[in-house]
């Protein structure tokens, strides 16, 4: 090892004083050895320069764009539709009001569900929390109550999304206006949309008639 | 932020600063990130840094800082941000210049340069022997510093610079065999 060996990386990154680099560079001349270095040098230099540009490439281009992870996104898209719904029933209740004269049962048929209930308390619970109340009561009206959700033929988008409805919330009248404000048997629908990052893509609200005026209307 | 509200008609000397701000993002931005990435911080913490460091270059240069050595001005501020977050976090930038690239190299490399593949294994080998001085050295090295400015971002002499960068190169190229 001689003694410019020390220099060499020095003279390669130009780093020497104008003596230095010429004693370097005449030494160069007559040493094989330390050429070898210089070139050895400059090429692990280069190989380093493309590690740091892979490796920087490598952990730019896999993170993921979006650290948030999914249920968040989907708990958002709920809020949202949650929202909407409050929304519709805190300012749009005249709009309801030409829907539901038109569509209201008439108490009778009403009295004839009656007995299937096992009192007034259990009545209210079950219009307070339609889904899960009415399972308890017979299966073909469970059957009425979830086949709106799930149509036979839904339209779908050139990506074959659905179009159609995808989840239905049913929300009986009586969870938010006072008892006897909205004729009885009278329920609002609100069909969400889920897109597919998560958000609620389309809400439609509507005025519902419950399993009263359809078992009236069914055969 | 209200109190660096830029006013409508910029006196000439701003003026002058926010041009040379925008040529030095310009410039700086890719080595600076690349930095920052190779010491051990995530994609999105070297954006971040950066930013910041491009705004505090703002205030900088707006308030009549120097304008000499802000290359290195530049890489001592990431830098010191960068260890910032290494401390508040209470954590070590594990395996700099290792993690994740072994997978990407297999993926993503043409078979032709297989070769390339073996020379980047043995030099990650042989990084994993550097000192921590040594590595970040070398890292601003290949950022385009001299080894004056290396010293101002460490906080090392010219002549400690020299040392360092000498023995690390010296090591790869003995470990890498090339």
């Amino acid at each position: 090892m001689c003694e410019f060996t020390g220099k060499l990386a020095a003279c390669l990154d130009r780093e020497l004083s104008a003596d230095d680099h010429v004693a370097v560079e005449r030494h160069l001349q007559i040493c094989a050895e330390c050429r070898g270095r210089v070139e050895a040098y400059r090429e692990v230099s280069r190989a380093f320069d493309s590690y740091c540009d892979a490796y920087c490439k490598t952990l730019t281009a896999s993170r993921p764009r979006r650290k948030l992870p999914r249920p968040v996104w989907a708990a958002s898209g709920l809020a949202v539709a949650a929202a909407a719904v409050v929304a519709f029933f805190l300012l749009a209740p005249r709009a309801r009001v030409p829907v539901s004269p038109v569509e209201t049962p008439r108490p009778i048929p009403s009295a004839a569900i009656l007995p299937l209930q096992d009192g007034p308390v259990q009545a209210a619970q079950a219009a307070a929390a339609p889904v899960k109340g009415l399972p308890r009561t017979e299966r073909s009206r469970r059957r009425e109550q979830i086949s709106p959700a799930a149509p036979p033929s839904q339209e779908r988008d050139a990506n074959g999304f659905a179009l159609g409805p995808a989840v239905e919330i049913a929300i009986p009248a009586d969870a938010i206006f006072p008892p006897g404000a909205i004729p009885e048997g009278v329920g609002f629908t609100a069909d969400v949309t889920i897109a597919p990052d998560g958000s609620a893509q389309q809400i439609r609200l509507r005025p519902q008639l419950t399993e009263f005026e359809r078992r009236s209307t069914q055969p | 932020m209200s109190g660096d509200s830029v006013p409508l008609a910029l006196p000439l000397s701003r003026l002058a600063t926010g041009c040379e701000a925008t040529t030095l993002y310009r410039e700086l931005r890719k080595p600076l990130l690349r930095y920052l990435v190779c010491l051990g911080l995530s994609a999105d913490e070297a954006q971040d840094v950066v930013q910041d460091a491009f705004l505090s270059l703002h205030r900088h240069l707006a308030s009549g800082g120097s304008q000499e050595n802000i290359r290195s001005w530049l890489f001592r501020v990431t830098h010191n941000a960068a260890r910032n977050r290494q401390n508040r976090y209470d954590r070590r930038f594990s395996a700099p210049l290792e993690a994740g690239l072994d997978s990407a190299l297999d993926e993503a490399t043409p078979e032709h340069v297989a070769l390339e593949k073996e020379k980047f294994r043995r030099l990650r080998d042989a990084i994993r022997l550097l000192t921590e001085s040594e590595r970040e050295c070398l890292l601003l090295r290949a950022g385009g510093l001299r080894y004056r400015e290396i010293g101002e971002v460490l906080g090392l002499s010219t002549s400690t610079v020299g040392d360092t960068v000498d023995r690390a190169i010296r090591k790869l190229a003995e470990k890498c065999n090339v």
